[in-house]
C-alpha cells in the first residue's frame, strides 16, 4: 500500500497528539476530513461518482450489463468488483504493484456485499436462470491519501444511488422468449442504497483509535479495525487489518466508536446524495475542473 | 556420525558400498518395494478418494465429478482430467506457481495412460448422447515427497476411480434439465487395473521403487505400467543411460509380479470397505 | 479462460450435480464425521492458504477463488506472534493445504500454521490460537467452530485469532447479515474464550512432539552404550 516513511520524532509527535484528542491537523479523534462527493460525473456509465477525501481521490463507475445469473442462483443478478490501482496515484502501483492492493480491496467489497439485505439482487432479475443484470462497479484509485477503504466505499454507495438501469420488457413468444428495452429513456430502475453499508477504519495509535487515518497516521498504527456498518448502525463486515494484534477491550471500544461514526456518515452522505439529486439536470457539474 | 559425513560429502560412493552388498541404506533388497500404504474414501466432500503411501511418498486423489456439455467431435463421450500437483509443501525443490515440469510431465503421463489403459472408457461417462456427460476431474496432490511419483499417483488413481460413487441423472422431460438423486448411486465402471512399477539404473543395476535420493543420484528411469492380464499398458523411458533388452525383460516381469500385490492389497481393502 | 498448457485442460465449462437435485428432495444432512483431514505445512513466499480443488462441496474449486483473501487473512494473524526481527535477510515461508472443509477451515489452518511454527523452532511471541464462529439465520445464537452444513447455512460468520498468554488478538475476520455491535461482541468474547480452552490443547501436543523428538534422538546413543559392555568383556 502507499506508504510514508516517518521519522521517530514524527512519530511521537503523532501519537502526543493523538492522546490529547488534538490530531497534526486539528481533528479531534473521531473527526473526518471534508469530504467532496460528486454523482453523475462520467456520462457514458449507468451511475458513476467521485469522492475526495483529503487527498485521497477516487473514482467509481457502475456498468449495467445483460449476463446470465449464476447456477446457485436463479433469481437474482450480481455484482462485480474490480480495482484498479492507476499509476498515477503513487509510484508504487506502476506495472503489476497495484494489483494485490486492488484485489484485497475487491475481495473487502464482495465480503461487505456478500449478504441478502445491502442490495436487493432480485430486483437486477429479468427472467430466471436465463437473463439477469450484472453490475460492473469499477473502481478507479487517482489519488492515495490515507484511509482508502472508507472513501471506497462512500464512493460506491454514491455510485449505486446514482445508478440508473434501462427498464425491459420480457415477451413471450413462439419459438422463445424475446427482450425488449423501454422506448423512454427516463423509464429506469432505481436501487435502494438505504442498507448499503460503509466501511469506517479505525487505526490504533497508542491507547486509542482514530478514524479516518491519514498516510502519516497510517504509518503510526500498526494495527487498524476495518468494520463495515449500515445507515442503521448494524455491523455487516469486520477485519483486523495490519501487522499487529488489538487488545480484546480496545476491539470493542472500536466497534462501539466505528457504529457511532458509521451512523453520522450515512446521514451526512444522504443529505448531500438528496440535496444534489433535487438540483436535477440544471446542476453544474465540476467533474475534474474542481 | 562418521558414515553420516560419508552420505553428505560422497553420496554416489556411499551408495555403491551398499550396492556391492546386494541391498539399499535403507535396510531393503534392490527388487524390494517400499511399504505401501492405502486408504480410500477418506475425502467426504469428493467423489472419490484415496491415499497412498509408499514408505514416506505420500500422495493423495480426490475426484469430483461434474457435469459439462460432450465434446463436438465424439458426441458419446465424457471426460477423465486428470492434474499431479507438486505443492511446495511436500518437498523444498519444488516453488510455489504453475505447475513446474515434473508436474506437467507426471499430468501428462497420467491422461496418456488413462487414454491408453482404457482403465475407465469415456463413453461410459456419457449421460444424454451429445447433450450432457460426466467430467471426472483427477485431482492428485503431493503431500510428502520421496521419489516415486508416478507408482504413488497411479496406485492413487486406480483406487480412488473405484471409490468413485455416481449419483443417478435422469433428464426432466418438461424442462429438458437434469435432475440428480443424491440417495441412489452407482459405483463407477472401472474397466482395466493398470499398476505401476518403476526402476532406476544405478551403473549396471536396475533398483525398484527409488527413494528421491536415489532418483537423483540414478542415471536413468524406467516406468512400466501392466493390466491385470499382464499387458503392457505403458512403458516410459524418458532420457538417462542406455538399457539392454534383457533387463527391460527382467523389469517387465517385475512389474508383473508388483501388478499381483497391488491387486491382492487392493482387493481386500474394497472388500473391506464394502463390508462397513 | 486463457490457455492453461501446464495443466491438463477439460471442457470449458461443467457444473456441480448438486444444483440439479430437484428442490423437493432435499438431502438428509450425514452426521459430522470426526476430524476433517487437513495438513497445513511448509514453503512459499511468506504465507500462502490454497484449498485442495476437492475440498469443498459442490462444484470443484478453480486454482485462486478466495485463496488471495484467505492467504492474506492467515498472513495477518500469524506476523504478529513471529519474531521476524530475530530473521534479518531471512525468509519465513508458511503455506496451508486445505485437503477436506469440514467447517471452520480458515480456523483449523491458523491453529496448525501456528503449531507447526513452533514446531519448526521460529521464535514466537506467543502461540497463536484460532476458533471460528457463526451465526444461525433465525435465532441468532453464535455457535462455536462451526461445521460445514452449519457455516453454509448461517447468516454470518467470524474467525478470531489469539495470542493466549499475551492476550491479544492478532487475527479478525468475520462478515454477514447486519447485527448491533453487541451481538458481534458477544462473538468476539466467546471465540476468545472457546481460543483459550482450546490453548492446553495445542500445547500438549507441542509437548508431545519435542518429548517425542527428543526421545529418537536419544534412544540409539543408548543402545550402543547398552550393547558396547558385552562387545568388550569379549
Amino acid at each position: 500500500m502507499a506508504s510514508v516513511v516517518l521519522s521517530e520524532a514524527e512519530k511521537v509527535y503523532i501519537m502526543h497528539g493523538v492522546q490529547e484528542d488534538l490530531r497534526v491537523d486539528g481533528r479531534g479523534c473521531e473527526d473526518y476530513r471534508c469530504i467532496e462527493v460528486e454523482t453523475d460525473v462520467v456520462s457514458n456509465t449507468s451511475g458513476s461518482a467521485r469522492v475526495k477525501l483529503g487527498h485521497t481521490d477516487i473514482l467509481v463507475g457502475v456498468k449495467a450489463e445483460m449476463g446470465t445469473p449464476k447456477l446457485d442462483r436463479p433469481n437474482e443478478g450480481y455484482l462485480e468488483f474490480f480495482v484498479d490501482c492507476s499509476a498515477n496515484a503513487t509510484p508504487e502501483f506502476e506495472g503489476r504493484g497495484g494489483e494485490e492492493l486492488g484485489t484485497e480491496i475487491a475481495n473487502t467489497l464482495y465480503r461487505i456485499f456478500n449478504n441478502e439485505s445491502s442490495i436487493d439482487l432480485k430486483l437486477l432479475c429479468i427472467n430466471p436462470r436465463e437473463n439477469c443484470w450484472v453490475l460492473y462497479v469499477d473502481v478507479l484509485l487517482l489519488e492515495c491519501g490515507g484511509n482508502l477503504f472508507d472513501a471506497i466505499s462512500v464512493a460506491v454507495k454514491a455510485a449505486l444511488f446514482n445508478t440508473r438501469i434501462p427498464k425491459v420488457r420480457v415477451l413471450e413468444e413462439e419459438g422463445g422468449r424475446e427482450i425488449e428495452l423501454s422506448d423512454d429513456p427516463f423509464d429506469c430502475i432505481r436501487l435502494n442504497v438505504d442498507n448499503v453499508p460503509c466501511i469506517v477504519t479505525l487505526s490504533k495509535i497508542g491507547y486509542r483509535h482514530i478514524v479516518d487515518a491519514t498516510l502519516q497516521e497510517e504509518a503510526c498504527s500498526l494495527a487498524s479495525l476495518l468494520i463495515s456498518v449500515t445507515s442503521r448502525g448494524t455491523l455487516t463486515c469486520m477485519k483486523k487489518v495490519g501487522r499487529g494484534s488489538l487488545d480484546p477491550e480496545s476491539i470493542f471500544e472500536m466497534m462501539e466508536t466505528g457504529k457511532r461514526v458509521g451512523k453520522l456518515l450515512h446521514s451526512s452522505l444522504q443529505t448531500v446524495l438528496d440535496e444534489e439529486e433535487k438540483l436535477g439536470s440544471a446542476r453544474k457539474k465540476v467533474g475534474f475542473l474542481g | 556420525m562418521a558414515a553420516g559425513g560419508f552420505r553428505t560429502v560422497e553420496p554416489l560412493e556411499y551408495y555403491r558400498r551398499f550396492l556391492k552388498e546386494n541391498c539399499r541404506p535403507d535396510g531393503r533388497e534392490l527388487g524390494e518395494f517400499r511399504t505401501t500404504t492405502v486408504n480410500v474414501g477418506s475425502i467426504t466432500t469428493a467423489d472419490g478418494s484415496a491415499l497412498v503411501k509408499l514408505g514416506n511418498m505420500t500422495v493423495i486423489c480426490g475426484i469430483k465429478a461434474e457435469f459439462a456439455a460432450p465434446p463436438v467431435d465424439s458426441s458419446n463421450k465424457g471426460y477423465i482430467v486428470p492434474n499431479v500437483d507438486l505443492p511446495p509443501l511436500c518437498s523444498s525443490r519444488f516453488r510455489p506457481g504453475p505447475p513446474g515440469e515434473e508436474a506437467q510431465a507426471a499430468s501428462q503421463f497420467m491422461a496418456d495412460l488413462i487414454e491408453n489403459s482404457q482403465v475407465v472408457r469415456k463413453e461410459d461417462l456419457c449421460i444424454v448422447d451429445g447433450k450432457l456427460a460426466w467430467v471426472l476431474y483427477c485431482d492428485i496432490i503431493c503431500l510428502d515427497y520421496d521419489g516415486n511419483l508416478l507408482d504413488a499417483c497411479v496406485c492413487a488413481l486406480l483406487a480412488a476411480l473405484k471409490n468413485v460413487q455416481l449419483p443417478a441423472v435422469r433428464i426432466n422431460e418438461e424442462t429438458g434439465l437434469a435432475e440428480v438423486n443424491l440417495k441412489e448411486k452407482t459405483a463407477l465402471t472401472v474397466r482395466k487395473e493398470p499398476v505401476a512399477a518403476s526402476f532406476v539404473l544405478f551403473d549396471s543395476l536396475v533398483i525398484v521403487d527409488p527413494t528421491a535420493e536415489e532418483e537423483d543420484l540414478a542415471t536413468g528411469t524406467v516406468t512400466i505400467v501392466t493390466d491385470e492380464e499382464g499387458k503392457l499398458c505403458s512403458v516410459h523411458k524418458p532420457g538417462g543411460s542406455a538399457l539392454m533388452g534383457a533387463k527391460l525383460q527382467d523389469c517387465i516381469g517385475r512389474a508383473k509380479t508388483r501388478h499381483k500385490e497391488v491387486k491382492k492389497l487392493l482387493d481386500t481393502l474394497i472388500k473391506s470397505v464394502e463390508g462397513t | 479462460m486463457p490457455l492453461d498448457h501446464r495443466r491438463v485442460p477439460g471442457p470449458e465449462e461443467s457444473q456441480a450435480p448438486l444444483l440439479f437435485v430437484p428442490s423437493g428432495a432435499k438431502e438428509s444432512e450425514p452426521p459430522p464425521a470426526g476430524a476433517a483431514h487437513r495438513d497445513p505445512t511448509a514453503l512459499q513466499p511468506l504465507f500462502e492458504f490454497r484449498r485442495a480443488p476437492f475440498s469443498g462441496r459442490g462444484a470443484r474449486g478453480r486454482p485462486s477463488d478466495r485463496e488471495p483473501e484467505l492467504s492474506l487473512a492467515l498472513q495477518e494473524a500469524l506476523e504478529p506472534a513471529v519474531r521476524l526481527a530475530r530473521y534479518p535477510r531471512a525468509q519465513v515461508d508458511v503455506s496451508a493445504l486445505l485437503l477436506q472443509d469440514g467447517g471452520s477451515a480458515l480456523a483449523a489452518a491458523l491453529c496448525a500454521a501456528g503449531l507447526a511454527l513452533a514446531d519448526a523452532g521460529i521464535e514466537l511471541y506467543d502461540l497463536v490460537v484460532a476458533c471460528a464462529l457463526c451465526r444461525a439465520p433465525s435465532e441468532g445464537e453464535w455457535l462455536l467452530q462451526p461445521s460445514e452444513p452449519e457455516e453454509r447455512a448461517a447468516a454470518a460468520r467470524l474467525t478470531v485469532a489469539l495470542l493466549p498468554s499475551l492476550n491479544q488478538v492478532s487475527g479478525l475476520l468475520g462478515s454477514g447479515e447486519g447485527g448491533p455491535p453487541d451481538s458481534w461482541a458477544q462473538a468476539v468474547r466467546l471465540g476468545l474464550d472457546g481460543c483459550q480452552r482450546l490453548y492446553p490443547l495445542l500445547r500438549q501436543s507441542l509437548l508431545r512432539a519435542v518429548k517425542r523428538r527428543t526421545a529418537d534422538t536419544q534412544e540409539p546413543s543408548e543402545r550402543e552404550e547398552a550393547v558396547e559392555p558385552p562387545v568388550v568383556t569379549a
